[in-house]
Protein backbone atom coordinates (compact mmCIF):
# COMPACT_ATOMS: atom_id res chain seq x y z
CA UNK A 1 0.00 0.00 0.00
CA UNK A 2 2.57 2.31 1.07
CA UNK A 3 4.80 1.55 -2.29
CA UNK A 4 1.67 2.53 -4.31
CA UNK A 5 0.89 5.81 -2.34
CA UNK A 6 4.89 6.37 -3.30
CA UNK A 7 4.18 5.66 -6.88
CA UNK A 8 1.36 7.55 -7.09
CA UNK A 9 2.98 10.65 -5.97
CA UNK A 10 5.32 10.53 -7.45
CA UNK A 11 3.55 10.14 -11.17
CA UNK A 12 1.56 13.31 -9.68
CA UNK A 13 4.83 14.83 -9.36
CA UNK A 14 6.03 14.06 -12.50
CA UNK A 15 2.79 15.74 -14.25
CA UNK A 16 2.37 18.54 -11.84
CA UNK A 17 3.20 22.05 -14.43
CA UNK A 18 6.61 23.84 -13.88
CA UNK A 19 5.36 25.73 -10.52
CA UNK A 20 8.24 24.06 -8.73
CA UNK A 21 10.48 21.87 -11.02
CA UNK A 22 12.84 24.15 -12.28
CA UNK A 23 13.30 23.71 -15.86
CA UNK A 24 16.05 22.09 -17.69
CA UNK A 25 18.28 24.11 -20.49
CA UNK A 26 17.09 22.13 -22.77
CA UNK A 27 13.62 23.22 -22.01
CA UNK A 28 13.94 26.59 -22.20
CA UNK A 29 16.95 27.10 -24.70
CA UNK A 30 15.45 28.00 -28.24
CA UNK A 31 18.13 26.96 -31.06
CA UNK A 32 17.69 29.49 -33.88
CA UNK A 33 18.40 29.26 -37.66
CA UNK A 34 22.41 27.97 -38.74
CA UNK A 35 24.28 26.57 -41.15
CA UNK A 36 27.13 23.46 -41.84
CA UNK A 37 29.43 24.71 -44.31
CA UNK A 38 29.95 22.48 -47.44
CA UNK A 39 33.67 21.35 -47.76
CA UNK A 40 35.68 19.50 -50.44
CA UNK A 41 35.42 16.49 -51.41
CA UNK A 42 37.73 14.28 -48.72
CA UNK A 43 38.15 17.53 -46.59
CA UNK A 44 38.00 16.13 -42.68
CA UNK A 45 37.07 18.99 -40.97
CA UNK A 46 34.12 21.73 -40.92
CA UNK A 47 31.97 23.88 -38.87
CA UNK A 48 28.45 24.75 -37.58
CA UNK A 49 27.03 27.93 -36.80
CA UNK A 50 23.57 29.03 -35.45
CA UNK A 51 22.03 31.43 -33.15
CA UNK A 52 21.34 30.09 -29.23
CA UNK A 53 18.48 32.45 -27.25
CA UNK A 54 18.46 31.98 -23.74
CA UNK A 55 15.16 33.14 -22.49
CA UNK A 56 15.29 31.95 -18.88
CA UNK A 57 16.81 33.49 -16.23
CA UNK A 58 19.39 31.22 -15.25
CA UNK A 59 22.72 31.66 -17.12
CA UNK A 60 23.84 28.47 -19.15
CA UNK A 61 25.96 27.08 -20.74
CA UNK A 62 26.74 24.59 -23.89
CA UNK A 63 29.74 21.91 -22.53
CA UNK A 64 30.04 19.69 -25.19
CA UNK A 65 28.27 18.82 -28.95
CA UNK A 66 28.08 15.97 -30.83
CA UNK A 67 26.78 14.90 -34.47
CA UNK A 68 26.71 11.29 -36.31
CA UNK A 69 28.89 13.02 -39.25
CA UNK A 70 32.35 13.60 -37.25
CA UNK A 71 33.85 11.73 -35.00
CA UNK A 72 35.10 14.49 -32.32
CA UNK A 73 33.07 17.51 -32.30
CA UNK A 74 34.96 20.47 -30.20
CA UNK A 75 33.85 24.04 -29.22
CA UNK A 76 35.62 26.87 -31.00
CA UNK A 77 36.15 30.23 -31.09
CA UNK A 78 38.20 32.27 -33.22
CA UNK A 79 40.08 35.70 -31.81
CA UNK A 80 41.63 38.80 -34.32
CA UNK A 81 44.84 39.31 -32.74
CA UNK A 82 47.23 42.17 -34.85
CA UNK A 83 45.89 40.62 -37.91
CA UNK A 84 46.92 37.26 -36.49
CA UNK A 85 43.41 34.99 -36.94
CA UNK A 86 43.47 32.60 -33.80
CA UNK A 87 41.15 29.65 -33.01
CA UNK A 88 41.28 28.14 -30.32
CA UNK A 89 38.87 25.15 -28.28
CA UNK A 90 37.20 26.26 -25.35
CA UNK A 91 35.71 24.24 -22.76
CA UNK A 92 32.24 26.22 -23.01
CA UNK A 93 30.14 28.35 -24.86
CA UNK A 94 28.37 30.65 -22.17
CA UNK A 95 24.62 31.29 -22.69
CA UNK A 96 23.88 34.68 -20.30
CA UNK A 97 20.19 34.74 -19.44
CA UNK A 98 17.78 36.48 -21.55
CA UNK A 99 20.80 36.47 -24.31
CA UNK A 100 20.85 35.36 -27.69
CA UNK A 101 24.45 33.95 -28.23
CA UNK A 102 25.56 33.84 -32.10
CA UNK A 103 27.81 31.06 -33.46
CA UNK A 104 28.83 32.64 -36.73
CA UNK A 105 31.95 32.85 -39.21
CA UNK A 106 34.68 34.62 -37.70
CA UNK A 107 33.75 33.43 -33.74
CA UNK A 108 32.40 31.04 -32.06
CA UNK A 109 31.96 27.71 -33.68
CA UNK A 110 31.10 24.30 -33.38
CA UNK A 111 34.19 22.20 -34.89
CA UNK A 112 33.44 19.23 -36.55
CA UNK A 113 36.31 16.97 -36.94
CA UNK A 114 37.03 13.84 -38.76
CA UNK A 115 34.25 14.34 -41.25
CA UNK A 116 32.89 10.43 -41.77
CA UNK A 117 31.35 11.11 -45.25
CA UNK A 118 31.45 14.65 -47.37
CA UNK A 119 29.16 17.47 -46.85
CA UNK A 120 27.09 18.18 -49.94
CA UNK A 121 24.87 20.94 -50.08
CA UNK A 122 21.72 20.43 -49.32
CA UNK A 123 21.83 17.98 -47.22
CA UNK A 124 20.20 17.93 -43.37
CA UNK A 125 23.50 17.50 -40.55
CA UNK A 126 22.13 17.25 -36.80
CA UNK A 127 23.84 18.47 -34.34
CA UNK A 128 23.17 17.94 -30.61
CA UNK A 129 24.38 20.37 -27.58
CA UNK A 130 24.91 19.68 -24.12
CA UNK A 131 24.34 21.84 -21.26
CA UNK A 132 25.88 22.29 -18.02
CA UNK A 133 22.56 20.45 -16.34
CA UNK A 134 23.20 17.32 -18.38
CA UNK A 135 20.44 17.89 -20.72
CA UNK A 136 20.30 18.12 -23.97
CA UNK A 137 19.07 19.86 -27.81
CA UNK A 138 18.95 18.48 -30.92
CA UNK A 139 18.93 20.31 -34.14
CA UNK A 140 19.19 20.04 -38.01
CA UNK A 141 21.14 22.66 -39.89
CA UNK A 142 21.53 22.35 -43.74
CA UNK A 143 24.58 22.15 -45.64
CA UNK A 144 25.71 25.27 -47.17
CA UNK A 145 28.49 26.38 -49.83
CA UNK A 146 30.50 29.16 -48.83
CA UNK A 147 29.49 31.56 -51.91
CA UNK A 148 25.48 30.74 -50.28
CA UNK A 149 26.72 31.82 -47.02
CA UNK A 150 28.47 35.25 -48.54
CA UNK A 151 30.83 37.23 -45.92
CA UNK A 152 28.92 37.15 -42.86
CA UNK A 153 31.58 38.79 -41.33
CA UNK A 154 29.40 41.05 -38.89
CA UNK A 155 29.90 41.33 -35.67
CA UNK A 156 33.66 39.83 -36.33
CA UNK A 157 35.71 42.75 -35.11
CA UNK A 158 34.17 43.39 -31.81
CA UNK A 159 33.56 41.77 -28.62
CA UNK A 160 34.88 38.51 -28.95
CA UNK A 161 34.69 35.96 -26.57
CA UNK A 162 37.85 33.99 -25.43
CA UNK B 1 61.58 66.84 -5.34
CA UNK B 2 62.89 67.84 -8.79
CA UNK B 3 65.00 65.03 -9.25
CA UNK B 4 61.79 63.00 -8.92
CA UNK B 5 60.51 64.64 -12.00
CA UNK B 6 63.96 64.51 -13.78
CA UNK B 7 63.89 60.95 -13.28
CA UNK B 8 60.34 60.54 -14.06
CA UNK B 9 60.85 62.50 -17.12
CA UNK B 10 64.24 60.01 -17.98
CA UNK B 11 61.87 57.21 -17.74
CA UNK B 12 59.04 58.85 -20.40
CA UNK B 13 61.76 59.15 -22.64
CA UNK B 14 62.97 56.03 -22.45
CA UNK B 15 59.70 54.39 -22.88
CA UNK B 16 59.06 56.59 -26.13
CA UNK B 17 62.55 55.62 -27.40
CA UNK B 18 61.65 51.67 -26.71
CA UNK B 19 58.21 52.05 -28.39
CA UNK B 20 59.86 53.40 -31.34
CA UNK B 21 62.45 50.74 -31.31
CA UNK B 22 59.27 48.13 -31.06
CA UNK B 23 57.20 49.76 -33.59
CA UNK B 24 59.93 51.14 -36.62
CA UNK B 25 58.94 50.77 -40.03
CA UNK B 26 61.76 47.74 -40.24
CA UNK B 27 58.81 45.47 -38.34
CA UNK B 28 56.08 46.85 -40.98
CA UNK B 29 56.46 43.56 -42.57
CA UNK B 30 54.50 41.64 -40.13
CA UNK B 31 50.99 41.78 -39.64
CA UNK B 32 49.20 44.80 -38.67
CA UNK B 33 51.13 47.25 -39.97
CA UNK B 34 51.30 45.50 -43.55
CA UNK B 35 47.89 47.14 -43.81
CA UNK B 36 49.20 50.82 -43.62
CA UNK B 37 52.39 50.29 -45.92
CA UNK B 38 52.33 47.60 -48.67
CA UNK B 39 55.37 44.99 -48.39
CA UNK B 40 57.71 44.36 -51.24
CA UNK B 41 56.13 41.11 -52.67
CA UNK B 42 57.71 39.82 -55.33
CA UNK B 43 58.20 36.48 -57.31
CA UNK B 44 58.53 33.25 -55.26
CA UNK B 45 58.77 29.23 -54.89
CA UNK B 46 55.92 26.82 -54.18
CA UNK B 47 55.22 23.47 -54.76
CA UNK B 48 52.02 23.11 -57.12
CA UNK B 49 49.93 19.68 -57.90
CA UNK B 50 52.47 19.62 -61.18
CA UNK B 51 56.07 20.40 -58.98
CA UNK B 52 58.07 23.03 -58.69
CA UNK B 53 56.22 26.19 -59.38
CA UNK B 54 56.96 29.90 -59.24
CA UNK B 55 54.54 32.92 -59.09
CA UNK B 56 56.06 34.39 -62.44
CA UNK B 57 54.60 31.14 -63.86
CA UNK B 58 51.46 33.69 -63.84
CA UNK B 59 53.07 36.32 -65.10
CA UNK B 60 50.33 38.27 -67.53
CA UNK B 61 47.29 37.34 -65.10
CA UNK B 62 46.37 39.27 -62.13
CA UNK B 63 47.01 37.15 -59.02
CA UNK B 64 44.98 37.58 -55.81
CA UNK B 65 47.29 35.57 -53.67
CA UNK B 66 45.95 34.08 -50.07
CA UNK B 67 47.90 32.48 -47.23
CA UNK B 68 46.51 29.85 -44.84
CA UNK B 69 45.46 25.62 -44.39
CA UNK B 70 42.78 23.32 -45.06
CA UNK B 71 41.95 22.25 -41.39
CA UNK B 72 41.21 26.18 -41.01
CA UNK B 73 37.08 25.41 -40.67
CA UNK B 74 36.34 29.19 -40.72
CA UNK B 75 38.37 31.84 -41.85
CA UNK B 76 40.14 30.00 -44.67
CA UNK B 77 36.94 28.87 -46.21
CA UNK B 78 35.44 32.45 -45.67
CA UNK B 79 38.55 33.97 -47.53
CA UNK B 80 37.88 31.15 -50.56
CA UNK B 81 34.19 31.70 -50.46
CA UNK B 82 34.72 35.33 -51.12
CA UNK B 83 37.05 34.66 -53.78
CA UNK B 84 34.55 32.17 -55.43
CA UNK B 85 31.90 35.24 -55.26
CA UNK B 86 34.48 37.61 -57.24
CA UNK B 87 34.91 34.77 -59.80
CA UNK B 88 31.73 34.47 -59.85
CA UNK B 89 31.26 38.27 -60.34
CA UNK B 90 33.95 38.66 -63.27
CA UNK B 91 32.84 39.13 -66.59
CA UNK B 92 35.13 37.03 -69.30
CA UNK B 93 37.65 39.19 -69.92
CA UNK B 94 38.22 39.92 -66.26
CA UNK B 95 38.13 35.93 -65.14
CA UNK B 96 40.15 35.09 -68.35
CA UNK B 97 42.86 37.65 -67.04
CA UNK B 98 42.71 37.06 -62.90
CA UNK B 99 43.62 33.88 -61.14
CA UNK B 100 43.69 32.91 -57.21
CA UNK B 101 46.39 31.20 -55.63
CA UNK B 102 45.99 29.55 -52.25
CA UNK B 103 49.57 28.71 -50.53
CA UNK B 104 49.45 26.67 -47.35
CA UNK B 105 51.40 27.47 -44.34
CA UNK B 106 50.79 23.75 -43.47
CA UNK B 107 52.58 21.63 -45.59
CA UNK B 108 52.35 19.11 -43.00
CA UNK B 109 48.66 18.28 -43.57
CA UNK B 110 48.64 19.65 -46.57
CA UNK B 111 49.75 18.49 -50.21
CA UNK B 112 49.83 20.10 -53.32
CA UNK B 113 47.46 17.98 -54.81
CA UNK B 114 45.20 18.39 -51.36
CA UNK B 115 45.55 21.97 -51.86
CA UNK B 116 44.49 22.02 -55.35
CA UNK B 117 41.26 19.59 -54.82
CA UNK B 118 40.61 22.56 -52.22
CA UNK B 119 41.10 25.62 -54.22
CA UNK B 120 39.41 24.34 -57.67
CA UNK B 121 36.25 23.13 -54.97
CA UNK B 122 35.93 27.07 -54.86
CA UNK B 123 36.87 28.37 -58.63
CA UNK B 124 38.45 26.77 -61.12
CA UNK B 125 40.47 30.08 -61.59
CA UNK B 126 41.81 29.58 -58.19
CA UNK B 127 44.90 27.38 -58.17
CA UNK B 128 46.43 25.22 -54.88
CA UNK B 129 50.30 24.72 -53.60
CA UNK B 130 52.26 24.61 -50.52
CA UNK B 131 55.95 24.26 -50.74
CA UNK B 132 59.08 23.27 -48.63
CA UNK B 133 58.99 25.28 -44.67
CA UNK B 134 61.80 27.45 -46.32
CA UNK B 135 59.78 28.15 -49.49
CA UNK B 136 56.74 28.91 -47.29
CA UNK B 137 58.59 31.81 -45.19
CA UNK B 138 60.17 33.12 -47.91
CA UNK B 139 56.75 34.21 -49.78
CA UNK B 140 55.04 34.88 -46.13
CA UNK B 141 57.99 37.43 -45.25
CA UNK B 142 57.90 39.15 -48.95
CA UNK B 143 54.15 39.65 -48.78
CA UNK B 144 54.07 40.56 -45.19
CA UNK B 145 52.15 38.06 -44.15
CA UNK B 146 52.76 35.68 -40.62
CA UNK B 147 51.94 32.17 -39.23
CA UNK B 148 52.92 30.50 -35.79
CA UNK B 149 51.79 26.62 -35.25
CA UNK B 150 49.98 26.90 -31.91
CA UNK B 151 49.30 23.20 -29.91
CA UNK B 152 45.93 23.01 -29.07
CA UNK B 153 45.49 21.51 -25.84
CA UNK B 154 42.97 18.25 -25.80
CA UNK B 155 41.87 18.93 -29.34
CA UNK B 156 41.57 16.11 -32.00
CA UNK B 157 43.24 18.67 -34.09
CA UNK B 158 46.18 18.46 -31.94
CA UNK B 159 48.00 21.70 -33.13
CA UNK B 160 46.61 25.14 -35.07
CA UNK B 161 47.84 27.72 -37.66
CA UNK B 162 47.37 31.13 -36.47
CA UNK B 163 47.76 33.03 -39.49
CA UNK B 164 46.87 36.41 -41.05
CA UNK B 165 43.98 36.59 -43.81
CA UNK B 166 45.14 39.56 -46.39
CA UNK B 167 43.78 38.49 -50.40
CA UNK B 168 47.28 40.16 -52.11
CA UNK B 169 46.77 41.71 -55.68
CA UNK B 170 49.57 41.27 -57.80
CA UNK B 171 49.68 43.07 -60.78
CA UNK B 172 50.38 40.96 -64.25
CA UNK B 173 54.12 42.37 -64.20
CA UNK B 174 54.36 40.49 -60.86
CA UNK B 175 54.29 43.72 -58.30
CA UNK B 176 51.78 43.62 -55.26
CA UNK B 177 49.36 46.88 -55.80
CA UNK B 178 47.14 46.18 -52.49
CA UNK B 179 45.89 43.94 -50.03
CA UNK B 180 42.39 43.17 -49.30
CA UNK B 181 41.73 42.53 -45.28
CA UNK B 182 40.09 40.01 -43.96
CA UNK B 183 36.02 40.29 -45.01
CA UNK B 184 36.16 42.26 -47.37
CA UNK B 185 33.42 41.70 -49.30
CA UNK B 186 32.84 40.47 -52.79
CA UNK B 187 31.58 44.01 -53.89
CA UNK B 188 34.34 45.97 -52.25
CA UNK B 189 36.88 43.92 -53.90
CA UNK B 190 35.23 44.62 -57.62
CA UNK B 191 35.32 47.85 -56.81
CA UNK B 192 39.06 48.45 -56.10
CA UNK B 193 40.17 46.13 -58.76
CA UNK B 194 37.96 47.62 -61.57
CA UNK B 195 39.42 50.93 -60.72
CA UNK B 196 42.73 49.95 -61.67
CA UNK B 197 43.14 51.40 -65.50
CA UNK B 198 44.99 48.66 -66.07
CA UNK B 199 42.79 45.83 -65.00
CA UNK B 200 41.04 43.94 -67.83
CA UNK B 201 37.40 45.48 -67.02
CA UNK B 202 38.67 49.25 -67.93
CA UNK B 203 39.49 47.99 -71.32
CA UNK B 204 36.18 46.38 -72.31
CA UNK B 205 33.27 48.55 -70.50
CA UNK B 206 30.58 46.40 -71.88
CA UNK B 207 29.86 43.31 -69.70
Amino acid sequence: MKQWIMLAASLLAFHTPVSFAKDTAAQSIELGKGFVRAVPPGQKVSAAFMSITNPSQTNQQVVSADSPVAQVVELHTHTHENGMMKMRKIPAIDLPKGKTTLLQPGGLHIMLIGLKKNLTPGQAVPVTLHFADGSHKTTELPVLHMTQVGGGMRGQMGGMQH
Amino acid sequence: MRLEYLLAGLLMLSGLLLAYQVMKPADSLHGKTAMSQLPLGGDFDYLGDKGAAKLSDLKGNWVLLYFGYTACPDVCPTSMGLLSGLFSRFNAQESANTRGLFISVDPERDTPQKMTAYAQFFSPNILGGTGTRTQIDTAVRAYGAAYARVELQESALGYAMDHTSFIYVIDPEGRLRSSFIHGTSVEAMLEKLRAYPDFPTSKDPSK
